[in-house]
């Protein structure tokens, strides 16, 4: 907005555009914007007979539930721990696959394998939640009853025992998610130029010298897009994967809650307005600093690439 | 967030009600006929209704002469019912009677509900006459805060088992009703049909829990409207965690025996299916859960199932027959409600008129039901019962038993349902009946108890894990989530509200 002039004519030059936009900025303000309004919910009382306005202010007493066990703690750490495991296990798979998509020589098989890997993508997450109960059910599960004793095992409570589901859960994430990933993946390798890999041949490279020296650096760019996109939500995790795949089994609390699951147990449970408000609350502004954190470190490494 | 969300009473679901209706006289209501108020009644959806439209012009036919008031009545699914209310009450929308299945006390505290003392002095006369004592059901720092059913409000926990198969094997249903009867009877049932599950969960995912009960020790239990922990027994006024105390790990012992005998469905604690539907299909042998008795308790009673699929059944009571403060059925005013008046006038008529309340619990008159010259109501014909186009909670839930009309199917005894209303005032009555927690004061520590309960009941209860390592977790967790604080503040006023009793 330095020059006045410019930004001035620009702006007339693009007011068609500009006008595009109207929609969806109208959908940003009533649907982002609009609820947050609510914010000051989380420091009352709510009364539904004085209503919202007139109920009386507590303070910080709404954010005292969150910190009375050591839950909020374990919350944090399987939300945040789960997204850094997801985000590193995403994009090197996805790459991965790509790569094995891109050299694919037979295009109709390339074609079927990409439809296959996104396929499950287009599961509602209830839908995944049984099958992965298929395999687990401790009555009709194909791990108890077929697996397991085929290797000679005893069968596990797996809806009571935590140890596996860090894994059962990374697993189901990836299979949902890993998809999509390498398809952006595999748009941005078929740009790159093919002269670059025959030169390559020439020079005698071989197939894994070709990826670290020639794929990679030229897919940089959408690897740190995709990268930032992901650390923004780092605190925010897909509700249907930590609340319906372990069919939200108390005794995996400890390595499945996490804060989307936290905030809808809190507010189903007692209708508690104020206290589900104050949760979500935390949790934006937890994620508003890891994403100013986030692009602070990106714009100091890559300054190109940072969001603002 | 299973356990707490619905109510204690949204068990009794599968609880047979039908109902019936003696010959009172009809107060005759001040006519307005001029001004009709149009109050709304937010229902929770028990059956099919596709009758509504013609069983609500039946309704208001009836109280727009008497009274100057309709009535729209909305039904909610049960299993979202509360959360429902709960989404109408933050957008602020309006609304007049809310039915009350199990969350009163929450209700009441969120202001959801308003207090109604004043005008059921003004307007509720007949409530008042027909409830008297058992009026005051929740009573939240001295003002009372609904509407009860009125109709037999004693409970107890039977065991509902196959007729069968007990009979088959040659079971004495009343040796059932006790723990090694009972256990007996499952190694026996368990031996003869090894496919089958022989107890399951309810829809709480629980199979003895809560219901049970130490019956060499306690003889009733009373949960202080819901809240499954904070417990009194055997009318002993001092409030304990329940599951702090001996009869708990003696319950859980005895299921996960069960479970590793195999009697327990496995995946219990994990499946979103109601385990005793299962018994529809013949899959299991029993459920356990609370039902409204007849007369005297004491027999196993057979009876027929709502449906012809189901088979004919014992409910073999195992604990004591009680009326307690847990039985929150009935109905409140909403504090946003602009027709409060018109809600307790139509309230009032509803305790007395016999065709209005026999509309309201069985649908329209000469379509669904009809007066016989006795003065016995019966099923028109081609209507079902089970199937009638009007299958509401009604029947049940809201209103005076004892102002519908007897149905022919039930008894031919014209002052049947008078009689289960007097069999109120010989029924054990729990010390705490209307007692209605103010949770306020310890809102922080029960949102956090409720978690940990959350966590680890419902795995302990069914019996998939180790009780010894599991339950001392669980009490410790409890006590750091201030469970103590929790039970002295319910301590100080349930003495308060015993004060003010006598």
């Amino acid at each position: 907005m330095k020059h006045k002039q410019t930004s001035l004519s620009k702006s007339r030059h693009y007011s068609i555009l500009y006008l595009m936009m109207v929609p969806g900025l109208l959908y940003l303000l009533i649907n982002n914007y609009l609820p947050m309004v609510g914010i000051f919910i989380a420091f009352k009382k709510l009364d539904y007979s004085a209503g919202i306005f007139k109920s009386p202010w507590v303070g910080l007493r709404n954010f005292k539930f969150l910190f009375a066990t050591s839950d909020i703690w374990i919350i944090i750490r399987n939300t945040v721990v789960y997204n850094i495991v997801f985000i590193i296990l995403e994009t090197v798979l996805g790459i991965w696959v790509a790569i094995m998509l891109a050299d694919l020589a037979n295009q109709r098989l390339a074609r079927l394998a990409q439809v296959t890997i996104i396929l499950p993508e287009l599961l509602s997450l209830v839908i995944c939640s049984y099958i992965v109960f298929a395999f687990l059910s401790q009555e009709n599960g194909i791990m108890n009853n077929t697996i397991l004793p085929a290797l000679g095992l005893r069968p596990i409570g797996w809806y009571n025992e935590k140890g596996p589901w860090p894994v059962i859960l990374t697993i189901v994430y990836l299979w949902l998610n890993i998809g999509s990933q390498a398809i952006i993946y595999l748009a941005s390798i078929v740009g790159i130029n093919k002269e670059l890999y025959e030169t390559a041949d020439l020079d005698g490279a071989s197939r894994f010298q070709k990826i670290i020296y020639i794929t990679v650096p030229c897919i940089k760019p959408t690897i740190v897009t995709l990268l930032l996109l992901s650390v923004g939500s780092m605190f925010y995790s897909s509700f249907g994967l930590f609340y319906l795949i372990p069919h939200n089994s108390g005794m995996l609390f400890d390595v499945t809650a996490t804060l989307d699951t936290y905030v809808y147990n809190a507010l189903m449970h007692k209708n508690n307005v104020g206290m589900a408000s104050a949760a979500g609350l935390f949790q934006s502004v937890v994620g508003f600093i890891l994403v100013l954190t986030a692009n602070k470190i990106t714009s100091r490494l890559d300054p190109d690439n940072a969001l603002f | 967030m299973k356990r707490t969300k619905k109510s204690f009473f949204v068990r009794l679901m599968a609880v047979l009600m039908t109902m019936v209706l003696v010959l009172s006289g009809c107060t005759q209501a001040e006519k307005k006929p001029d001004e009709i108020e149009k109050i709304k009644f937010e229902m929770f959806a028990w059956g099919e209704a596709p009758d509504e439209e013609m069983v609500e012009e039946a309704l208001n036919a009836i109280t727009r002469e008497k009274i100057g008031v309709e009535v729209d009545i909305e039904f909610y699914n049960l299993n979202v019912y509360s959360e429902q209310i709960g989404l109408k009450i933050a957008g602020d929308e309006e609304m007049d009677l809310v039915a009350i299945i199990g969350d009163t006390m929450e209700l009441a505290n969120d202001g959801i509900l308003m207090p109604i003392d004043d005008l059921l002095d003004k307007y509720g006369q007949d409530i008042k006459k027909v409830c008297g004592d058992l009026l005051y059901y929740c009573t939240m720092d001295g003002k009372n805060y609904g509407v009860p059913f009125m109709g037999n409000k004693k409970y107890v926990t039977t065991l509902n088992c196959r007729k069968d198969i007990i009979d088959e094997l040659n079971i004495d249903p009343a040796s059932m009703m006790t723990i090694d009867g009972m256990e007996a009877a499952f190694e026996k049932v368990h031996a003869a049909y090894p496919e089958m599950t022989i107890i399951a969960p309810d829809s709480e995912g629980v199979i003895y829990g809560y219901y049970g009960i130490d019956r060499e020790n306690v003889s009733h239990i009373d949960f202080l409207g819901g809240t499954y922990y904070l417990t009194i027994m055997n009318d002993d006024p001092t409030v304990v965690d329940f599951y702090e105390t001996e009869s708990y790990k003696k319950e859980l012992k005895m299921v996960q025996d069960w479970y590793e005998k195999g009697y327990v469905m496995k995946d219990s604690a994990t499946t979103d299916e109601v385990g005793s539907l299962s018994y529809y299909d013949g899959n299991l042998f029993s459920y356990i859960n609370w039902q409204n008795v007849y007369g005297d308790p004491v027999e196993p009673v057979v009876h027929l199932g709502l449906s012809a699929i189901t088979y004919p059944t014992y409910s073999i009571p195992i604990a004591d027959d009680v009326v307690s403060s847990a039985d929150t059925l009935g109905v409140g005013i909403s504090s946003n409600s602009k027709h409060a008046e018109a809600c307790m006038k139509w309230l009032n008529l509803l305790f007395t008129d016999q065709e209005m309340c026999t509309t309201l619990g069985f649908g329209a008159k000469d379509h669904h039901w009809q007066l016989r010259e006795d003065g016995l109501a019966e099923y028109c014909e081609g209507i079902e019962p089970g199937n009638s186009g009007w299958e509401t909670g009604f029947n049940w839930s809201i209103g005076n038993v004892g102002a519908c009309y007897v149905f022919t199917s039930v008894s031919d005894d014209p002052d049947y349902n008078k009689k289960q209303i007097a069999a109120n005032d010989t029924a054990t009555r729990s010390i705490a009946y209307g007692f209605c927690f103010n949770y306020e004061p310890v809102e922080t520590q029960m949102a956090a108890c409720d978690s940990v309960v959350e966590k680890y009941a419902l795995a302990l209860e069914s019996g998939s894990v180790d009780v010894d390592t599991l339950l001392p977790e669980f009490i410790a967790e409890l006590k750091a989530a201030g469970i103590d604080e929790v039970v002295q503040e319910a301590q100080r006023q349930l003495d308060e509200f015993l004060a003010q009793k006598k």
